[in-house]
């Protein structure tokens, strides 16, 4: 798969329903083109984790496909899936899922090791980035919530992704960290024509983005283009 | 990286972690002390086997049938053939030398013992032959070298079960057989009815010459040697005025059971089968073969017991292999329960570093160099209490001490090695199946 420098996602008539019952997107299209930064927006249980899950591969959809630079992501296998997502995409999870028994640094580092080869130097440069210079040897359990959302976006941002895919990155920020993160963010879309879909519910975060997708119990509500 | 994740997660689980080295340990330790011991006992077994007596008599070739009683040959002194008691290592020089593990001579006289009449009987009780270089050419023309070496020889070694009361006559330093000069041993019987016992003193008369020796033990052999006064060959030989003379040599050999080749007649087997019969260690080649290195002898097998010792040390052996592949498949499982509860509580960590972009391969790897240090743990442990093991069933089933084979460190290791990484196969499987957006959602 050729993801040269950039990523167009191309989510075509997607359902995802969990179990029988709970449907959590129904019937949802979306184009987001190469360097675009979308935010979507909702309320809490409209489907939005859901809907960035499908795009980066972690779930399948029930109906419908994801076209990543055209090609049907469902279709890849599970270790081409694995290779897509630490080649091209970075996750900031809405709970941040750092592994407790590493320090910050650590947690950092493995996601180069599962990208290529751990490396401390950059490691370390991409903790400062994200203002925790300071904290490279702390356990989760040490830091606080932002801070652990911090490591969390240095994490991801680490391997240099072409999709970055952020749940509610500035959720536990103050006002001044929120904004140095979203200038990070801003700084890397610019420069380096990063695509970054951003999920907040915060209006004047979402207002960072060109484009503000709005997901109303599973559908598109405004902004599909 | 990966060394970091595995230290952090074992030293983080101590428990969990000594539950599965645990169950390894247990499977190599019964692993370990049944290969020692089955390496030591199969050699102590065959020995305890060869108690049902030696299985191959060497005589001279002989035109009359020989008169023999009690296995004393009563032909007249003067047309008695005899063996060359100096030709006898040569016995350990055939193509199956090794499989030789017992070799005894003897020589029978009817003596005057207090004046009564019995059978003496010279013989090796522990003796030491130097065996000479020697060759060995296939019936196909193929010359092997073997280099010179040493054997004990001796009746203890083809009668284990022979028991003293006092000692044994020490022959074991001297090259001509003789030694323990002046002393004898008395079998059980003739002892009650010539009322001796051990540090008495006997007269042996033969043709006009008396001697006194003295009693160093009493044997109790269960036979008809129980009847016999011994003494080693030198002095036999001496008394009964035949140098190097022998009238018969035991010998004990481990061999295989016959099967059909081998009870194909030598002139019908093709030339390829010649050599196959002459390099397997049947009885029938190693009579011929004990022809072949000592001229104008018959060799023959006198039991059939010979046959099943083979199989009933497979059967052993077999059972103790049984017993330990059940251990070890515990252990298996013992590491496969602990390494699947560890699957379940580190699934959210699993889950993210697949959804970081983890391969299964990377995932699994990190299963299997945690099995590998717990099955190296438990391996080395288990060896080290498995000698231990070894020890006490050694002293109280066999009642022989168990020597530490260090061989059996590498393969113990190996082994239990294996078998962590057996016992992680499914839970690495499990491990592979997780689901990344499930569990990271708190699924
Ligand atoms: N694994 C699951 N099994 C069943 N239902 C699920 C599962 N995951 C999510 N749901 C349901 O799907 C719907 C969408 O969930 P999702 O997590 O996408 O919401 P969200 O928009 O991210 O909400 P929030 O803003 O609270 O994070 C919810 O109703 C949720 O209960
Ligand atoms: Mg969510």
């Amino acid at each position: 798969m050729d993801m040269s420098e950039k990523i167009t996602v191309d989510v075509r008539d997607v359902a995802k329903i969990y179990g029988n019952q709970t449907e959590a997107l129904r019937g949802v299209s979306l184009v987001i083109e190469k360097g675009e930064m979308v935010s979507i927006i909702g309320q809490s249980g409209s489907g939005k984790t859901t809907l960035l899950n499908i795009i980066g591969g972690l779930d399948k959809p029930s109906k419908g496909a994801v076209y990543i630079n055209g090609i049907d992501i469902a279709k890849l296998s599970r270790n081409e899936l694995a290779k897509f997502r630490r080649e091209n995409i970075g996750f900031v999870f809405q709970q941040f899922h750092l592994i407790l028994y590493l320090t910050a640094l650590e947690n950092v580092m493995l996601a180069q090791y599962f990208h290529s080869m751990a490396d401390e130097e950059e490691a370390k440069h991409a903790l400062e980035a994200v203002g925790l210079g300071h904290r490279v040897g702390h356990l989760p359990s040490q830091l606080s919530s932002g801070e652990q959302q911090r490591v969390c976006i240095a994490r991801a941002l680490i391997n240099e992704p072409k999709l970055l895919l952020a749940d509610e990155p500035t959720g536990n920020l103050d006002q001044a960290n929120s904004k140095n993160i979203m200038e990070l963010f801003k700084k890397l879309h610019q420069q380096q024509n990063i695509t970054i879909i951003l999920v907040t519910h915060d209006p004047s975060i979402a207002e960072t983005a060109k484009r503000t997708i709005k997901v109303t119990d599973g559908t598109i509500s405004q902004g599909s283009v | 990286m990966l060394l970091r994740v595995t230290r952090d997660r074992l030293a983080r689980r101590k428990i969990r972690a000594l539950m599965a080295v645990v169950s390894v340990l247990v499977g190599a330790m019964i692993t370990a002390s049944l290969v020692n011991i089955s390496i030591d006992v199969s050699e102590k077994m065959t020995k305890e086997l060869r108690a049902y007596g030696a299985n191959i008599v060497v005589e001279p070739k002989t035109q009359t049938q020989a008169i023999e009683i009690g296995g004393v040959n009563y032909a007249p002194l003067a047309e008695r053939r005899y063996l060359d008691s100096d030709q006898l290592s040569s016995i350990k020089t055939i193509f199956w030398r090794n499989n030789i593990v017992g070799v005894a001579p003897f020589l029978y006289g009817v003596v005057e013992i207090n004046g009564q009449s019995a059978v003496l009987a010279g013989t090796w009780f522990e003796r030491r032959l130097d065996i000479p270089a020697s060759s060995v050419t296939l019936p196909n023309g193929t010359v092997l070298k073997e280099s010179a070496g040493t054997f004990t020889a001796g009746v203890r070694s083809i009668a284990p079960w022979w028991k003293i009361q006092g000692e044994w006559l020490n022959d074991s330093g001297t090259d001509t057989g003789s030694g323990a000069a002046g002393e004898v041993i008395v079998g059980e019987k003739l002892a009650q009815v010539l009322k001796v016992k051990v540090g008495d003193e006997v007269r042996v008369g033969f043709e006009g010459v008396d001697e006194a020796f003295k009693v160093k033990g009493v044997v109790f052999t269960s036979g008809f040697e129980d009847q016999q006064i011994f003494v080693t060959l030198g002095e036999a030989q001496r008394i009964l005025k035949v140098s190097n003379a022998v009238d018969k040599v035991l010998v004990s050999a481990l061999v295989k059971p016959d099967d059909e080749l081998a009870r194909k007649p030598l002139e019908k087997m093709t030339a390829d089968e010649q050599v196959i019969w002459y390099c397997s260690p049947y009885i029938g080649s190693i009579t011929y073969q004990i022809e072949e290195v000592l001229n104008n002898t018959t060799a023959r097998a006198i039991r059939q017991i010979s046959e099943n010792e083979g199989k009933i040390l497979n059967q052993t052996q077999m059972m103790f292999f049984l017993i330990a592949a059940a251990a070890l498949l515990a252990s298996a499982i013992g590491v496969a329960s602990t390494m699947m509860a560890t699957v379940f509580e580190r699934r959210l960590e699993i889950a993210l570093m697949k959804a970081i972009g983890a391969e299964d391969g990377q995932i699994s790897r990190q299963f299997f160099l945690e099995a590998l240090l717990i099955g190296a743990v438990g391996g080395g442990v288990g060896y080290a209490l498995g000698n231990f093991l070894a020890q006490l069933i050694g002293r109280s089933v066999f009642g022989t001490e168990i020597g530490i084979n260090f061989l059996t460190l590498p393969v113990t290791l190996a082994i239990s090695m294996a078998v962590a990484l057996l016992g992680c196969l499914i839970p690495v499987r499990r491990a592979s199946s997780i689901e990344p957006a499930i569990v990271l959602k708190g699924g």
